[in-house]
């Protein structure tokens, strides 16, 4: 009865709002006889609410609701509203401050009370939202929206057996799926595993299919190692919510237990995503990465973490363990590079003597005299290669790559020149010039990731220090 | 010795003497309903102007904001066939409030706030009329002559100049026009005549006067005098209200501006 009154209340606010008559004359008219008919201020608090409840336009509803507490300061309702309208704005100070005055005008109105008591619990007063949210109760002993906010403000002030008891009492007062849903929350944050467990099946048995209610017993589940089916839940609550960075990353913490590292690789790296923010999700992710073997970027996720302030002190340690990894793995590629370079090295030492062969046995084995410079050119480039080992130790000596950056200048015009001219002299001394060649460039290129992995090993060693430095 | 003289007094004479007495009355009655409707036009057409200076200029600006609110939502959903049709209406809605504003010629013309006539110009309003209103006479001359003094009356009574209409009573009272000399059968033809136009223009004055009475415009300014009494300003309450949803719309529009710009 009493909402629909509301409704036709709104529906002519809506009308009003909308009218644009032919004439302004008559405007003037019919907005006459609406004042004649009622407050002003009644009119722009009606205005007000229709924005609030049919469009949700809530700045707008703001300056309506302003405006009727311009025309009549002692509306109380006016200032219920703009509280309201601040709350859902995200202006808490400015919402408790109105629905503090709408008190003071109307001291027995319980949505007051309660806004302040929500409004205390977005600016973190959660005993004196408790204390408002008694008053409530006191006024209006089975209002469940009261009793939802204290058991909202016990959970965050951390006491969770007197969330767990107002839940309780709810529950006497009516059994709702969400209400059970809200008891098992309370379990959880207990630790009452088993529980909460039974209120989320209750709950999600009686059709509460929130992502939140499969989240809490897929965590819970996990917790009390049925981790196949806390796996499951965590899926369906991915499935109804995939926003959710927390199920990715409890699934994650799900799938380290069954050594499914690269599962749980991806739920850690969709929880980074999600909330780039928070520390726990980048070390989760790196102890992950150190079980991939990759240590670099477990590294990278373990720093991240520490700069993003984590309160941990085994974290170091970890990244410690991390860094020697590392370590040992560069040294390993390193001794492996620098074994190719030699195999290589040796190679074309073979490819030069038989090269040399050829040139002694052969009496015309070229044709022109540019083709004789061009071929000593190459065999210039194929003893440079060979001092590249010494060119690998004296940049391990001083860091030097002009050299190597020299030797790169020189043999790409040469490379380039041979492959475009296939008519060089016979087959046997084409077909060995290439090889000659072939061998020189990975001669090259290995020397080129030793360059990279000497980079490399510097980083760490500068680390380390680094580390030394915090640690001890 | 004086010499007594019998006076005798013809039918007409008679006859005359009575429509003239009954002229009166009809004289008196035209120059009062002349002076009845002249301040009921004067006072509506004040009171319009007011409504339209306080009032239909805020309209105007009202929906001058709500028609670039349309277009902004029109323009961020190029679209959206609803948007657009809103968009077209909130204009031509606009453009219909700025062109009735206009029609009344605001701009140019100063106007009174308020029209309340004095005892004293009424009482030389309804002197000039008894005197000088074109259906008191019925040779046609004469008609045109008072007819353009009628209407000259008439405008300084709407100006509240009592100067004016002292002088138009002076011109007057001093031109032969004032003076009759005829015999009694014309006479009384003539005070029949009067009479006859005088009731038809009594009528046509009921009837203005009834059509001025319908208007929208004095039904407002009686709701307004109405609500004064219990001392409620309601033009000034109109005013408020508009200048509130004008500055919530215009909030609106702003916000709409920086969100679009955001967007982009």
């Amino acid at each position: 009865m009493e909402n629909e009154r509301n409704e036709k209340e709104l529906g002519k606010s809506v009308a009003v709002i909308k009218d644009i008559s032919t004439s302004i004359v008559t405007r003037g008219l019919n907005d006459i006889a609406f004042l004649t008919n009622h407050k002003s201020a009644e009119y722009f608090l009606d205005a007000g609410q229709c924005l609030f409840y049919e469009s949700e336009n809530y700045h707008h509803a703001n300056l309506y609701f302003s405006q009727a507490i311009r025309l009549d300061p002692h509306n109380w309702k006016a200032y219920q509203m703009r509280g309201e309208s601040y709350y859902l704005m995200g202006e808490f100070d400015l919402s408790l401050s109105d629905y503090q005055h709408s008190l003071t005008l109307n001291s027995q109105d319980v949505e007051s009370l309660l806004g302040c008591a929500q409004s205390h619990i977005k600016l973190n007063n959660y005993e004196t939202a408790m204390a408002f949210c008694m008053n409530a109760i006191d006024i209006s002993p089975t209002d469940m929206c009261a009793f939802k906010t204290l058991a909202l403000a016990c959970h965050m002030m951390g006491s969770y057996s007197r969330e767990w008891q107002v839940c309780d009492k709810i529950l006497q007062l009516r059994q709702l799926p969400m209400d059970f849903f809200g008891r098992g929350i309370a379990c959880f944050s207990l630790g009452s595993y088993k529980e909460a467990i039974s209120d989320f099946d209750e709950s999600i048995r009686r059709g509460y299919n929130h992502f939140y209610a499969y989240h809490l017993r897929g965590s819970a589940l996990r917790r009390l190692e049925q981790r196949d089916h806390g796996i499951e839940d965590l899926t369906t609550a991915i499935l109804l919510n995939s926003n959710y960075s927390n199920s990715y990353a409890e699934r994650g913490v799900a799938y380290t237990h069954f050594d499914q590292y690269s599962k749980a690789l991806f739920d850690f790296s969709e929880a980074v995503r999600m909330s780039p923010d928070n520390p726990h999700y980048y070390r989760m992710r790196a102890m992950c990465l150190v079980r991939l073997n990759e240590y670099s970027l477990a590294i990278h996720d373990y720093k991240r973490a520490i700069d993003l302030n984590i309160q941990d002190a085994k974290i170091h340690e970890e990244l410690k363990v991390a860094y020697s990894h590392l370590n040992r793995e560069s040294v390993c590629s390193l001794n492996q590079i620098e074994s190719e370079i030699i195999d290589k090295l040796k190679k074309l030492n073979e490819i030069e003597i038989q090269f040399r062969q050829f040139v002694s046995q052969s009496e015309t084995p070229l044709g022109s005299e540019q083709q004789r410079d061009f071929l000593s050119k190459i065999l210039q480039i194929g003893y440079d290669a060979f001092c590249l080992k010494n060119d690998a130790v004296l940049y391990f000596a001083d860091h030097d790559t002009k050299i190597l950056r020299e030797y790169d200048t020189n043999l790409r015009p040469v490379m380039d020149k041979l492959k475009g001219n296939r008519k060089f002299g016979s087959i046997s001394a084409y077909e060995l010039l290439v090889k000659l060649l072939n061998v020189t460039e990975e001669g090259y290129g290995s020397v080129s990731s030793m360059e990279s992995v000497c980079r490399e090993m510097d980083k760490i060693r500068e680390n380390l220090k680094k580390m030394a430095q915090y640690t001890y | 010795m004086q010499e007594s003289v019998e006076v005798i007094i013809t039918p007409e004479e008679e006859e005359f003497a009575r429509k003239l007495e009954e002229l009166s009355t009809f004289t008196e009655l035209l120059a009062n309903n002349e002076l009845e409707l002249e301040t009921l036009r004067n006072s509506v057409f004040a009171f319009e102007r007011q409504y339209l200076r306080l009032v239909g200029l805020r309209y105007v600006k009202l929906d001058e904001v709500r028609a670039e609110i349309a277009d902004e939502l029109a323009k961020a959903n190029p679209n959206d066939s609803a948007a657009q049709q809103q968009f077209e209406s909130a204009r031509t809605t606009a453009h219909k409030s700025a062109s009735e504003f206009e029609s009344h010629g605001l701009s140019e013309s100063q106007g009174k706030v308020n029209f309340i006539p004095s005892p004293e110009l009424k009482k030389l309003y309804r002197q000039l009329a008894t005197k000088i209103h074109p259906d008191t006479t019925t040779e046609e001359t004469k008609k045109r002559h008072q007819n353009d003094l009628m209407s000259e009356i008439n405008e300084a009574y709407a100006a509240c100049d009592l100067t004016r209409l002292r002088e138009i009573l002076r011109g007057w009272e001093s031109s032969p026009d004032s003076i009759v000399g005829e015999d009694v059968a014309a006479k009384l033809i003539r005070a029949i005549r009067s009479i006859a136009q005088i009731s038809a223009r009594l009528k046509a004055i009921e009837k203005e006067a009834e059509a001025i009475r319908q208007s929208e415009m004095f039904k407002m300014m009686e709701q307004v005098r109405l609500a004064e009494k219990s001392g409620r300003d309601l033009l000034q309450e109109l005013v408020d209200k508009l200048d509130a949803e004008i500055e919530i719309e215009l909030a609106r529009l702003e916000s709409m501006k920086q969100g679009f710009s955001d967007g982009k």
